[in-house]
């Protein structure tokens, strides 16, 4: 009986460490992460290059192999988001003009909303895009700097570095991503702070981009 | 891992005409130290170790050591950056480190008659180290064999003739390999041996 006695509290010991196994997030928010990458040629120096256009709404993007079933963004949430962007553009010293400029400004700035988790087939489908800019039409476009997975709902900011890019021939020159992985797939009722304060750090990462 | 199935058949082999020998259940408490602490900085109570020894002449032993050792830390509100500088990544990580050390060990019994027996030993083998850097849901994993080593020092006091108790303090090592950096811990074992010496 020792004997077993010896085993039994062998496993008990086993079976304490297996209950014992360290924790990890508790709430979704936990799960947030902020990203912001730059290209490895983007050359932000010259200051008086600094105008930009945006577009006035968030865009979906997908794998049209692997559409996901996710609920349209809230109109206002997407208004402010949009704001945020705008400010913080503005605090580093770009100029926003309006979309008849287009092809005169120096970058332009996209801010989209990911519906797939499959980073290397997103596609620019028709819808918005199209019409904006032709040169996304059809598009095939893998994020700038990293190989991660982004999930469905991410955040998703990119600057295009116009006068780097050939339009007329779909040549565009990616010079600045940022994002907030997974945040517009959540129902929380604190996903706008989620977003709004995301933006903020997107920029907060991104000094580089300062034009003053 | 042949070589340290080579040794430990070895200690078995040699262990078959030692006089003594004892086993030791530890409860196993670790403290991460040099750059192992700026990954985790936590005090951890969940590990647990298993001692097996062949004791000769009541001052030399050769044995072998199993353990399991866990340590976890939540890491709020970091940035990180790559190592172009051209990426950030800022929010909250969970960093795990699981150690699995797997040593064939050498003590020395100082005062092994005392009602206070102190020893101190090495222990030299391989560490199976799996680091886990969670951020959202995307993870950086170090894991796979290390050579393991550790100076140990401890005491038994006896509870009956066959029973003490037993506390050490190991400093456990577990080196660099490909991409990958090396890890240390001290390590503080509190437990019981059974057993003829």
């Amino acid at each position: 009986m020792r004997k077993y006695k010896k085993y039994l509290m062998m496993v008990g010991a086993a079976a304490f460490m297996a209950s014992c196994y360290p924790g990890g997030p508790s709430y979704v928010e936990d799960y947030d992460i902020t990203f912001a990458t730059k290209a490895e040629n983007a050359d932000f120096s010259n200051k008086s290059e600094n105008s930009y256009v945006l577009p006035d709404s968030i865009i979906d993007i997908t794998d049209p192999d692997q559409v996901g079933d996710v609920p349209d963004i809230n109109p206002v949430l997407e208004a402010k988001i949009l704001s945020k962007v705008q400010a913080n553009m503005a605090n580093y010293g770009y100029t926003e003009k309006p979309d008849s400029h287009r092809d005169t400004v120096d970058y332009a700035v996209f801010v989209q909303r990911l519906i797939s988790n499959n980073w290397v087939t997103y596609y620019w489908g028709g819808g918005g895009w199209c019409g904006w800019y032709p040169y996304w039409c059809g598009g095939y476009y893998p994020p700038y700097g990293s190989t991660y997975n982004y999930q469905t709902g991410t955040l998703y900011i990119t600057m295009i570095d116009l006068n780097e890019s050939d339009t007329a021939n779909n040549i565009v020159s990616f010079v600045w991503d940022a994002g907030i992985n997974g945040l517009l797939s959540s129902t929380q009722s604190n996903t706008e702070s989620r977003a709004l304060n995301g933006v903020d750090k997107m920029f907060e990462l991104s000094p580089y981009l300062n034009k003053n | 891992m042949k070589k340290i199935a080579l040794a430990l058949l070895v200690v078995f082999s040699f262990g078959a005409q030692a006089q003594d020998y004892f086993w030791a259940l530890t409860w196993d408490h670790s403290l991460p130290v040099g750059s192992t602490a700026d990954e985790i900085n936590n005090y951890s109570v969940r590990g647990i170790g298993l001692d097996n020894r062949w004791v000769y002449n009541e001052r030399y032993s050769l044995g072998f050591y199993a353990g399991w050792h866990t340590m976890y830390e939540a890491k709020e509100n970091i940035t990180e950056i790559t190592e172009n500088g051209n990426t950030s990544f800022y929010g909250n990580q969970y960093r795990y480190i699981n150690s699995i050390p797997l040593a064939v060990n050498a003590h020395y019994y100082f005062n092994p008659n005392d009602k206070v027996s102190v020893y101190a030993g090495v222990g030299l083998g391989g560490t199976w180290l799996n680091y886990r850097k969670e951020l959202n849901l995307w993870a950086i994993v170090d894991k796979g064999w290390r050579f393991g080593w550790y100076p140990e020092v401890g005491i038994r006091v006896p509870v009956n003739r066959t029973t003490k108790l037993l506390a050490a303090a190991k400093y456990q090592n577990a080196t660099g390999r490909k991409d990958g950096p090396a890890f240390s811990y001290l390590n503080f074992n509190f437990g019981l041996s059974w057993g003829m010496f």
